[in-house]
């Protein structure tokens, strides 16, 4: 592999004063608004459209000790929702004015009634968000999305207007299509760019205006395709599970000598997967709310073969040797589809390495262990 | 992963550990409530034993999921965690099916209740369903586990979902997708929904919740006239037999004792010394934890207000489906674990604890059950604050003695009531 690419510096420096960034800083010294939003399933774009900065809560990219975290919330929901408090009980996150959650999952639903109870910020939202794809269900998540834009004009004193929601839905569905452009580069057989680095590069999108984002995003693309790096790795893996963010856990399947070559994550390609539908002729909030329900699915959604069937296309499409599924503790989403997507995948010949984790975990210890054994697994393969 | 012949033997032990409770507790004039009870629920498993040789139709179904659709269809219903519940307290060897949900791949995380359902399906240990029905009112685990469920047995399903928020809007869409689910069982049968049966079973499902209501309010009474392991009774009677005449027998029975006990100022036990509110359920292999509590130390549930009819419309049998999409965000278990906590469980816990006048309360924090966990300290500061009563976690699993044993949770009740002394 040859030098890193040059954006990824300015990627990298923008992460480092996560999670305040500078973006973020210079966005509230004009005195503007910042609302956190925690699940995909939030339709950034009407809190785009108030004027408002969405940037997605996460927690840090690395482990951190929970303890003040533990004292609100049981040990029993996720590491992911818990690093989340962390970060906001530590005051890393005063910067915010709002939050915007999903009913998307136990540990999502809870972590609103604590934000709620202890008013951790002004403004607090949860986003009912049904389980079904069905026009019924469609019908009913639409009213909830046009809810949202009501109870932000209100608090926040703003009008939300369709032409803010349209210039919005171009501004994500951009940023959307220069990710499908990075992921693409992805399928070559020595791609650009590492699994690790574009996670980082996703990090840094969430914590930043999106114009801005974009613009970043279109310099990566351009370079990563100048073919003046290639990325080489013995095998091509999948990473996919629960939400993750630290991109050294991949970086260390990457040392090992896996290339990671696509991932099924919500801090990954299930965020920006489909487009919203940009067509003039519909309503936005209809547009929106269509795009984000059936958007490439979260494990919680019915029936599960939507996001099964989706793994399996992506398996094809980018050559995967072998799955590597790293599965937050607690997350039980993803720990009741496992046993159904392992058996499916097994199916077509695909080996899974799955791996209960923390979130925030690097890929130390034990992880190193089954990884290289996991490779050591496929190399074998490949032999016979 | 192959499902093993279906063996009822696990069951019949079920029935007949029942059968005999329920002879041992005739025997007794002040525990005929738990008599009935127990004749209730073994004849309850016997039915789902004997459903296919009698020709019927069997659907299982997981938590929550309204049983008068099925008995207006003339379905045998089964629910699934009951069985788990009661076996954990009678059927040797039961672990064996917590094992063989993990040899399957269900992590310990995954709650046990659903570890449990997993592995008694794969040992084949309940009658083999014509078909499962599952929905998201309690938490992730009820919403996921239907469609391992489904695989398993390899029958079909049907997901019942229900919105988060009690809105018109949510009432509506629950309602249509109890429409489905009725249409789905006629598929199923080939045979069509009674209307008329159904508007009466309703009328049996609003005469229980009223007699639900009657004893909490019978309750309030100073001695107090319950005895603790009756909410945990009307909880399964409630969740597997609503609008049937059986569950309102139980009531009344239930109803009858109470009221006679607190028209006459008696206690059900001599010496009341501590009003507690039970949050949540013990470890199913404890119950006896309950009786524990209050024969020794003279601790009184006073109110359990994850199990509770609170706020919340009346049933109207004439529109069942309507009536029932309503119930279901209002009722017991539904309303609590499914719903903002702000307005539902924080609100509610408050309001009981003050009503009933509760000294302290006892948090059973179930370690599968991510819901009602999360809520603890949200609820101890509530109540510490509006109340102010302190509160007790006791940390368990519901299904797995190793977690917990019985002596460590006494030694915390124990220390727990020194305290409630030292505040008196």
């Amino acid at each position: 592999m040859t030098d890193d690419l040059e954006t990824l510096r300015e990627v990298r420096e923008i992460n480092s004063s996560f999670p305040y960034t500078a973006p973020i800083r210079a966005w509230k010294e004009q005195g503007k608004k910042v609302i956190a939003f925690e699940c995909t399933y939030v339709p950034e774009e009407i809190i785009h459209a108030a004027g408002i900065l969405p940037i997605r809560l996460t927690g840090d990219s690395r482990e951190l000790d929970l303890e003040e975290a533990n004292a609100y919330m049981y040990i029993n929901t996720c590491s992911f929702v818990r690093s989340c408090l962390e970060l906001v009980l530590r005051k890393q996150y005063d910067f915010l004015d709002g939050f915007v959650s999903a009913t998307t999952c136990d540990s999502s639903r809870r972590l609103t009634d604590v934000w709620k109870y202890y008013k951790l910020t002004p403004f607090v939202y949860i986003l009912n968000v049904p389980r079904k794809m069905t026009e019924r269900a469609h019908k009913l998540y639409r009213e909830e999305v046009q809810d949202l834009k009501q109870r932000l004009e209100e608090f926040f004193d703003v009008e939300i207007s369709a032409q803010a929601l349209r210039q919005a839905i171009k501004v994500y569905n951009k940023g959307r299509e220069l990710l499908r452009e990075l992921y693409e580069l992805r399928k070559s057989d020595t791609p650009p760019i590492t699994g690790s680095e574009v996670l980082e590069v996703l990090n840094a999108g969430f914590k930043m205006p999106r114009e801005q984002f974009n613009d970043l995003l279109g310099r990566l693309v351009e370079e990563a395709s100048s073919g003046q790096r290639a990325v080489e790795g013995k095998f091509r893996l999948m990473v996919n599970g629960s939400p993750l963010n630290n991109a050294d856990f991949i970086k260390t399947i990457e040392d090992l000598g896996g290339l990671v070559v696509v991932d099924e994550l919500c801090t990954g390609a299930r965020y920006w997967w489909d487009l919203v539908d940009a067509d003039p002729e519909i309503d936005p909030i209809e547009a929106l709310s269509r795009r984000y329900l059936n958007n490439f699915p979260c494990p919680r959604m019915f029936p599960p073969e939507g996001r099964f069937d989706q793994v399996l296309q992506m398996v094809e499409d980018y050559h995967v040797d072998g799955i590597v599924s790293e599965i937050v503790r607690y997350c039980v989403h993803c720990a009741h589809d496992q046993p159904l997507l392992r058996r499916r995948l097994e199916k077509q010949g695909v080996p899974v390495l799955e791996l209960n984790v923390e979130y925030g975990m690097p890929g130390t210890g034990q992880i190193r262990t089954r990884v290289q054994a996991f490779l050591e697994m496929l190399e074998r393969r490949t032999k016979k | 992963m192959k499902v093993q012949a279906v063996d009822t033997t696990k069951l019949e032990e079920v029935i007949q550990g029942l059968e005999v409770g329920a002879q041992l507790e005739r025997r007794r004039p002040d525990r005929v409530c738990d008599a009935v009870c127990y004749e209730l629920l073994a004849d309850y498993f016997r039915k789902a034993q004997k459903a296919k040789e009698e020709g019927k139709y069997l659907v299982c179904h997981t938590t929550t999921i309204p049983p008068e659709v099925f008995y207006a269809m003339d379905i045998v219903p089964l629910q699934l965690e009951s069985v788990g519940t009661l076996a954990s307290q009678i059927v040797q060897n039961f672990g064996d099916a917590l094992s063989a949900a993990s040899a399957f791949g269900l992590v310990p995380e995954v709650c046990s209740a659903h570890r449990l359902l997993a592995g008694q399906t794969i040992l084949g240990w309940l009658p083999r369903p014509d078909a499962i029905v599952w929905s998201n009112q309690v938490c992730d685990n009820t919403a996921k586990s239907g469609n391992l469920l489904v695989e398993l047995s390899g029958c079909p399903g049907f997901f019942l979902e229900r919105p988060y928020r009690y809105t018109e809007g949510g009432v509506q869409y629950f309602a249509q997708e109890l429409e489905e689910l009725v249409h789905f069982l006629e598929e199923l049968t080939g045979r069509n929904m009674d209307w008329d049966r159904l508007a009466e079973i309703m009328e049996q499902s609003r005469r229980l919740m009223e007699l639900h209501r009657e004893i909490r309010e019978l309750r309030k009474a100073v001695p107090s006239p319950w005895r603790n392991l009756w909410y945990i009774h009307m909880m399964g009677t409630e969740l597997y037999m609503a609008g049937t005449p059986e569950a309102i027998t139980h009531f009344e029975t239930i109803r009858d004792e109470v009221k006679k006990r607190a028209e006459g100022g008696e206690g059900y036990i001599h010496e009341e010394r501590y009003r507690v509110l039970t949050l949540f359920v013990p470890p199913a292999y404890s119950w006896t934890l309950l009786g524990w509590m209050q024969r020794k130390h003279g601790a009184i549930s006073v109110a359990e207000p994850y199990f509770s009819y609170r706020d919340g419309g009346e049933i109207d049998p004439t529109k069942p489906l309507d009536s029932l999409a309503r119930k279901s965000f209002y009722c017991p278990i539904c309303r609590p674990m499914y719903g903002p906590a702000e307005e539902g469980i924080l609100h509610d816990t408050v309001r009981d604890a003050l009503e009933y006048k509760a000294e302290g309360t006892v948090y059973f924090a179930h370690i599968g059950c991510r819901q009602t966990d999360a809520c603890i300290r949200i609820i101890k500061d509530a109540l510490l604050e509006e109340a102010g009563i302190p509160t007790l976690i006791l940390d368990m699993d519901l299904y797995d003695p190793t977690y917990a044993p019985d002596d460590q949770l006494k030694d915390k009740l124990e220390g727990f009531f020194e305290l409630l002394d030292e505040r008196k």
